[in-house]
């Protein structure tokens, strides 16, 4: 039990290594997004092309924008379709995420023409973008994913997190038997869980 | 404490050692016979007397007693570095669950009756956003985080939070009092909380807390030590010769999938 555990504790930790650095090395990011080096916004691109559209067949909304990415060879997370309410101008507007790429289209059935906009940003905005990118929102419970590599993504950040409670768990196994370590190794977890305790309920507790 | 005092004792001796005759010291002392002597092995000698006639019994195996201790080091500042963050990286990863699938979103477990108070001083003149955060802290008397601010004419519109709870407070500046509205939330919204704060958004603003700016330096201790914590584990893994192997491709296919799956993101 102890050499498996062992074993799957290194064999754990070295397959998640990239997403670990990826995670860790993002996190930094967004929670200093004031600098200057990982400034992505600043430093985007733009570009507006238009485009000849064929009227998407009728169904459901989720339908008619994929339609439309087809068309307009654009792939991505839908995250905002809008049709338009004016009957004088129909049509609909898609907003299409993907890490470092926001494209809008704007179609017009009408004219049958679609403007498509995109912002790229550098690959610090990419970084930022992969550890956020889950495809859902907190406060829009009822958005659901709609592109199978967002999916994807999703079940991998999964894995990561649950990689991470395993190995969290493996080394907790490893540390009890080692008589000399113990003491060691329980002040230094208490003290990390003191001081998690303390933001998580003691702000409250005080304050 | 024993364990230091004796790692720099053997690393004094080789130093001394080496000062002194100007060799370096290589482990065991071999005394080699002529060339036509030698029909036997030979002989390996420990604890030989050196040149200088002292007796270096510390020397032999000198460097392979270094290398051991450090070895020793790295897997106990594995441990221990590990340890530590590892209430974090749980918060973190439970949190990171919740988010993914919007399981516990920021809904309310219970909310308060709104209630006025009156403000504790009047709003100074030219202030800035984050001064008018914490003129807003001190009037209302709720400590914690400002999400954000309004501030139109004689209004002030804004939210606090700390994790468990949220107020969301609405100042007149003319009459001197505040609306507060309080709302306690669940444990798992305290730890989403924790994960998303201070956060990208309004970066010249959050962190407005001094808790909070406390939490981000925590944070960021704790991805350093998790960095260390994963470097050291390469090393660790890279000692034990029997799971080099199998270690590599574990190591390949993670790296493998992580490439594939940011390629067809961004493609």
């Amino acid at each position: 039990m102890d050499a498996w555990n062992r074993k799957l504790h290194n064999y754990v930790g070295l397959f998640l290594l990239t997403f670990i650095w990826l995670f860790s090395l993002s996190g930094i990011l967004l929670n200093h997004s004031t600098w200057a080096f990982a400034q992505s916004w600043p430093s985007r691109v733009e570009s507006s092309t238009e485009i000849d559209i064929q009227i998407p067949p009728d169904g459901t909304e989720l339908s008619r924008a994929r339609h439309l990415m087809y068309q307009a060879e654009i792939s991505g997370e839908i995250y905002r379709i809008a049709p338009h309410t004016d009957e004088a101008n129909p049509g609909i507007d898609v907003q299409v995420l993907k890490p470092g790429r926001n494209t809008e289209i704007k179609a017009n059935f009408e004219t049958r023409k679609a403007v498509v906009k995109q912002i790229q940003t550098n690959a610090w905005g990419v970084v930022q973008w992969l550890h956020t990118f889950t495809g859902v929102r907190m406060n829009n419970p009822e958005m659901e994913r709609d592109w199978v590599v967002t999916r994807l993504w999703s079940l991998s950040i999964d894995a990561v997190c649950l990689g991470m409670i395993f190995l969290v768990a493996s080394s907790l196994y490893m540390c009890y038997p080692q008589v000399r370590k113990r003491n060691l190794g329980w002040g230094f977890l208490g003290g990390g869980t003191v001081t998690c305790l303390f933001f998580i309920y003691g702000l409250s507790w005080i304050y | 404490m024993g364990a230091i005092f004796r790692y720099w004792t053997v690393a004094e001796k080789a130093i001394d050692f080496v000062r002194s005759t100007g060799e370096i010291p290589t482990g065991r002392r071999m005394i080699s016979p002529p060339l036509h002597q030698r029909h036997a092995p030979t002989p390996i000698v420990d604890a030989a007397p050196y040149p200088d006639g002292e007796n270096h019994i510390a020397c032999p195996g000198l460097f392979l007693e270094l290398q051991m201790n450090h070895r020793k080091w790295m897997r106990d500042l594995h441990l221990y570095a590990g340890l530590f963050i590892s209430p974090f990286l749980l918060i973190f990863a439970i949190s990171t669950i919740l988010i993914n699938h919007t399981w516990r979103p920021s809904d309310a477990e219970a909310t308060d009756p709104k209630q006025t108070v009156q403000l504790a001083t009047a709003m100074p003149e030219g202030l800035d956003m984050l001064e008018k955060a914490d003129w807003v802290r001190g009037a209302v008397g709720i400590q914690g985080e400002v999400s954000n601010l309004f501030h139109d004419g004689n209004t002030i519109d804004t939210q606090i939070f700390r994790p468990g709870e949220r107020f969301a407070v609405w100042v007149d500046l003319e009459a001197g009092t505040a609306t507060v509205t309080r709302s306690t939330t669940t444990f798992w919204d305290r730890l989403a909380t924790l994960h998303t704060t201070p956060g990208p958004h309004l970066a010249g603003f959050r962190g407005n807390w001094i808790f909070t700016k406390i939490w981000r330096g925590l944070v960021d201790a704790s991805v350093a030590l998790l960095l260390f914590s994963t470097a050291s584990g390469i090393y660790l893994w890279l000692l034990i010769r029997v799971q080099r192997k199998t270690g590599l491709v574990v190591l390949g296919s993670g790296a493998l999938s992580f490439v594939l799956l940011v390629a067809a993101l961004t493609a």
